[in-house]
Order: C-alpha cells, then sequence, then structure tokens
C-alpha cells in the first residue's frame, strides 16, 4: 500500500452570525440534520453519537444498500481544538466494512461578515487504495455543506 | 485567531532494508535516541503502542523544562509498507498544534526509500510550523544515521 495524499478548501457565506453556525458543528441535534439526515434515501443510519469537547469524538455507522460502494460506512472524530464560535480542528477516519481507507485533519473556520458568517473548511486527506480519494471526499463534503447552508437559508 | 497550516514532504534513502528502517521507526528506545532534533533536547517515550487504532504518549522539549506533551494516534499501520497517524503537541492543557503524518517504505536499490508527508495546523501561530517542520527535518537525517549505523 502507498498512501495517497490530498488536500481541499471549500468556503461558504451564510446567512447567519458565526455563533449560529458554530452551533451547528456542536449540538447533536443540530448537526444530525445536516450531517447525517440529508444523505439520500439508499443510505441507513445506523449509529451516531456526537461528544463535542477537546478530546472528545464522533463516531456514525451508515450503510449504503446500493451501488459500487455498497456496504457498512463508519467514521471515528476525535477533536483536537475548540474555540467557542471561531474555530475547530479535528481529525476522523472513514472505514469501509471494517477497513480504515482513509484518515483527515480538518480545520473549520468561522469568521464574521457583513452577509453573516464566512465558514471556510480544509481538510488534508491520506488515503489507503482502495479508497474514495480527494475529488470523490470534496464531492461529498460539497454536499453536506450544502446541506448546512440549506439549514439556514 | 486563525489556523496557520504547512505542508511539507521529506524523502530519504537509507541504506538498511525496509524491514529494519520500519523496525527501527517503531522501536520506542530507539526513537528516544533518533527523535530529538538536537543534544539539549529529550524525548521521552511514556506510552507506545504502533497498531491500528493504538496510542502513544511522548515528553518532549529541552533537557532541563521538557513541558511538551504529545499525543500519537495510530489510525493505519500497513506492516513494513506505510504508517498514518495524528501527533498532538499541547503544553500544560493548552493544545499547541496537531499534524498528520503520513510515511511509506518502499524498496530502492540502495536499501529503502522513505518518505514522509507531513500537514501541520498551528493553534498558536507559525512559531509551531517551523518548529515542526525543523524538527522532524532533523530527526529524520539522525534515524537515517541511526539505522545505517546499526547496518
Amino acid at each position: 500500500m502507498t498512501i495517497e495524499y490530498g488536500d481541499f478548501t471549500l468556503t461558504r457565506t451564510i446567512g447567519a452570525s458565526p455563533a449560529s453556525v458554530f452551533r451547528a458543528f456542536a449540538e447533536e441535534d443540530l448537526k444530525r440534520q445536516w450531517f447525517v439526515n440529508s444523505d439520500g434515501p439508499d443510505w441507513a443510519t445506523k449509529s451516531y453519537t456526537l461528544d463535542f469537547r477537546v478530546g472528545g469524538t464522533e463516531r456514525g455507522a451508515f450503510r449504503l444498500e446500493v451501488g459500487p460502494g455498497a456496504g457498512m460506512h463508519e467514521n471515528a472524530t476525535t477533536y483536537f481544538d475548540i474555540v467557542e464560535g471561531q474555530r475547530i480542528a479535528y481529525a476522523y477516519s472513514m472505514a469501509w466494512d471494517g477497513r480504515v481507507h482513509s484518515t483527515s485533519l480538518v480545520t473549520v473556520q468561522f469568521d464574521a461578515v457583513e452577509a453573516g458568517c464566512r465558514l471556510t473548511y480544509t481538510e488534508h486527506g491520506a488515503f489507503f487504495p482502495p479508497s474514495d480519494g480527494a475529488d470523490m471526499r470534496k464531492g461529498g463534503v460539497t454536499a453536506q455543506l450544502d446541506a448546512l447552508a440549506a439549514q439556514f437559508s | 485567531m486563525s489556523f496557520q497550516s504547512d505542508h511539507f514532504t521529506l524523502e530519504r534513502t537509507i541504506v538498511a532494508s525496509p524491514a529494519s528502517v520500519w523496525t527501527a521507526f517503531f522501536d520506542a528506545e530507539a526513537r528516544s535516541i533518533w527523535s530529538p532534533p538536537s543534544p539539549d533536547e529529550v524525548f521521552e517515550v511514556l506510552e507506545h503502542d504502533p497498531r491500528d487504532g493504538g496510542t502513544g504518549l511522548h515528553r518532549c522539549g529541552p533537557i532541563s523544562d521538557p513541558t511538551f506533551m504529545v499525543e500519537t494516534r495510530y489510525h493505519k499501520v500497513d506492516d513494513r509498507r506505510a504508517v498514518s497517524f495524528t501527533e498532538l503537541v499541547r503544553k500544560g492543557e493548552t493544545p499547541l498544534a496537531v499534524a498528520q503524518i503520513g510515511v511509506n517504505f518502499a524498496s530502492s536499490e540502495a536499501g529503502t526509500r522513505l518518505t514522509l508527508d507531513v500537514f501541520t495546523t498551528s493553534f498558536v501561530g507559525d512559531g509551531m510550523l517551523a518548529g515542526t517542520r525543523g524538527g522532524w527535518a532533523t530527526s529524520i537525517e539522525n534515524f537515517a544515521h541511526y539505522v545505517e549505523d546499526r547496518t
């Protein structure tokens, strides 16, 4: 196995205060709405927990019923740095049918702008083939952030 | 304060087999020798469990005041070929920086081609970025000499 790497940055301007957008990452009920419940009809959520604090974890298990990615997908997140209303840093791994195929270091920045909140999401991924890779991961996170923005529209 | 990040890659050919390089990289006693970037610094291994999902804990810094704690989390360990882990550096209860590190161990004509990919995010300014970059560069050079001297 040779590790492959990929980076991407996504930004969204959301019409809400940075504190409000931050809460959508910090509170389990709010995060479920865009992170879990926005998945398509072929996804079944088997479990999801969020312990949002430095050293805390997030765990999710999601089954995709059809298609080439069918199977059980699990994420495991550890939070490293949290500044209320301003920024979050965490690492997460993704596993498919029990095999870890990627790990990523993520930062999320919440900046006040005239229109509300400028959110900047940066991910550095290490992918262990076979894996989805940086391009597909970027597509998945793009869909999640679209769902997040829609939550405030 | 905003995050500050740095990304760099180090490559080094080591005149030893991938198996020897792999073993030395994960040996706790060896790491306490090759990891300090200068004779005035110390790297003390407190916990060491390099396997998928395993963790490590190290104390490092100047010999007179080794106050930095490094929490390692091993995400993927592919025997003798590659490893991916994160290292969180903190002082007391204050997190200073976190790095995601990937290391490939490839067989080469001369022995082993070691490739280290480091992505660092600092929570306290760019001093931690420079320290991480400089520290790893020196440590990997130390590591190569450590392995070659024993081969």
